[in-house]
């Protein structure tokens, strides 16, 4: 999976994190990550824990983007203990049935859940 | 196992350890057991044990959230990237070994 995502996310117009509008370049890169074989679902969560945009039904959605985001900030407080000038880029969760890409960003995280056995 | 059973599987264990921290990219390793102990470690005594509190930790709730989200399934690897690091935590039954590394080209 590439980056592609986050960079055409923030280059998106700034603007009030309240808002966010997801784009139709924003659309169009979930749909591409989404047409990939092992790719389950693409879900788009901001930093309340709110899905803003989501491939998947809303009862996983929900599941997922609760825990996952909150696991993503744990994540990003344990990269800067072990290094304050350090910062999570990336978090790939993997278990026996899944893998959870977590992608975040400054106001919002990218989740994608693919097969375990997905190649890289 | 025998007194010998134990002291080669320990030789083999360190001999691997040690092959594996000296890879290419590897800074360094911690092995913690299941009781939450460092049993092994390439780091210095300060980074090691702030390895051991953040990992720890943060292993516990990857695997809640993983059999939370869904009971039957468990974790089995994780991969925490950062502009410096890449952290690779293999949990296992009786031990979870962590080797931070430079972050792999993707």
């Amino acid at each position: 999976m590439d980056h592609a995502p986050m960079t055409m996310a923030k280059s998106m117009a700034p603007g009030a994190t309240q808002n966010l509008e997801l784009t139709s370049e924003m659309d169009d890169v979930i749909k591409r990550i989404q047409v990939s074989k092992n790719v389950a679902g693409v879900m788009v969560i901001n930093n309340e824990g709110i899905p803003l945009k989501t491939t998947l039904d809303n009862s996983t959605t929900v599941q997922y983007g609760g825990m996952v985001s909150q696991l993503a900030e744990r994540a990003k407080s344990v990269i800067r203990d072990l290094d304050p000038t350090n910062e999570l880029t990336f978090l790939r969760v993997k278990s026996m049935k899944h893998e959870v890409l977590i992608a975040p960003d400054e106001d919002f995280v990218l989740i994608v859940l693919q097969d375990a056995g997905a190649a890289e | 196992m025998t007194y010998e059973g134990v002291k080669n599987y320990r030789a083999e264990l360190e001999e691997t350890l040690k092959r594996l921290s000296e890879h290419d990219g590897v800074q360094g390793l911690v092995v913690i057991d299941k009781e939450g102990r460092v049993s092994q470690t390439t780091f210095d005594q300060q980074y090691t044990k702030k390895i051991l509190s953040n990992i720890s930790g943060f292993t516990s709730q990857t695997r809640n959230v993983v059999r939370d989200l869904d009971p039957m399934n468990d974790l089995s690897f994780v991969r925490v990237r950062s502009n410096k690091t890449e952290i690779l935590i293999a949990p296992e039954e009786d031990y979870i070994l962590v080797v931070i590394q430079q972050p792999s080209q993707d």
